[in-house]
């Protein structure tokens, strides 16, 4: 059975100002919904407002039609893997993949980099590492619907296209939204695509319109 | 037991801290007795504030960990301060009883 999210009507302004006021986004289990933006459009706010995190002026979160204001107590609709690295350092590897309740095995036997490293403290693996499990954990955990705000962050080329191998595969499992910088995986990885610009979404149907509405130029 | 394991994970964040802050008034209590309870219980409050305040913007982003798992920061706050509270007066109750 599909799943679907949806948000509309959030609006929300710091000082005056304001960063989201026309909002409509859909999300469903088996597809990929990938949100592009300039730097400060509000795409990281927007997700923090999804999750619950952050406090919005109006909004309407909604799973299967079921008006769900705070996602964030519910890891078995929606996970949230923010930009920073939020896992408490000071933890081992295995306890990450146990409290998630996911198989380190199957990393390991498919990652061999990770092998062996199940009994390492999270600070003692490399940035890129870190980054790597919080976002395969996200990913593998169980649950609807995950948000990825920045997942390539930190990671090096081979890395990224790791994850997204990984991503691919979790896309049958779940429904997926995602933001990053590096557009390009973006774009292609993204079943519907969605650019934020002065506070409002605009579905990308043509990719020509990532250029016209002056994210990116994509014929190059 | 999975919840109960991760809110010992977030109170070793301070336990230590918030330990040394109740042995600290239950000496005084030891040697002073009921005359400072009042004061005892309202510094104890006063540390426990500053513990919230401090582990809240300090550890700000480790709680997408936990919220990921199911446990919101009111659960964890209200778990730990409210068991470091109870703690704490049981430990003056016996205190009194002994001295």
């Amino acid at each position: 059975m599909n799943h679907i999210l949806e948000f509309d009507s959030i609006r929300l302004s710091f000082n005056g100002r304001v960063i989201l006021s026309d909002i409509y986004m859909q999300c469903e289990t088996g597809k990929i919904t990938g949100l592009l933006g300039r730097n400060g459009q509000g795409k990281s706010c927007l997700f923090n407002i999804v999750y619950g995190e952050l406090t919005a002026e109006e909004k309407s979160i909604r799973f299967d039609k079921r008006s769900i204001p705070d996602a964030y107590t519910r890891p078995d609709l929606l996970l949230f893997l923010p930009q920073f690295d939020f896992f408490p350092k000071s933890l081992t590897v295995a306890r990450v993949f146990d409290d998630f309740r996911v198989d380190f095995a199957t990393l390991e036997k498919r990652f061999p980099e990770f092998a062996s490293r199940h009994r390492f403290k999270l600070k003692e693996l490399s940035g890129g590492q870190f980054r790597f499990i919080q976002t395969y954990i996200i990913l593998k955990a169980k649950s609807q619907f995950a948000i990825l705000d920045e997942p390539f962050t930190h990671l090096m080329p081979l890395q990224i296209e790791k994850i997204i191998e990984v991503i691919k595969e979790e896309k049958e499992n779940k429904g997926l939204l995602i933001t990053d910088h590096l557009y390009r995986p973006i774009v292609d990885l993204s079943d519907n695509l969605y650019l934020l610009r002065d506070g409002q979404t605009h579905r990308i149907k043509e990719l020509i319109q990532v250029e016209d509405l002056g994210y990116a130029i994509l014929s190059g | 037991m999975k919840k109960i394991r991760l809110i010992l994970l977030f109170y070793r964040n301070f336990w230590f801290a918030s330990s040394l802050i109740s042995l600290a008034c239950l000496a005084l209590f030891w040697e002073y007795g009921y005359s400072i309870f009042s004061t005892l219980f309202w510094f104890k409050i006063a540390t426990l504030f500053i513990i919230y305040r401090y582990i809240g913007s300090y550890k700000a982003k480790e709680f997408y960990y936990y919220q990921n798992l199911g446990i919101s920061k009111q659960i964890l706050w209200i778990a730990t301060l409210g068991a470091d509270l109870i703690v704490y007066l049981l430990l003056l109750v016996q205190v009194n009883r002994f001295r």
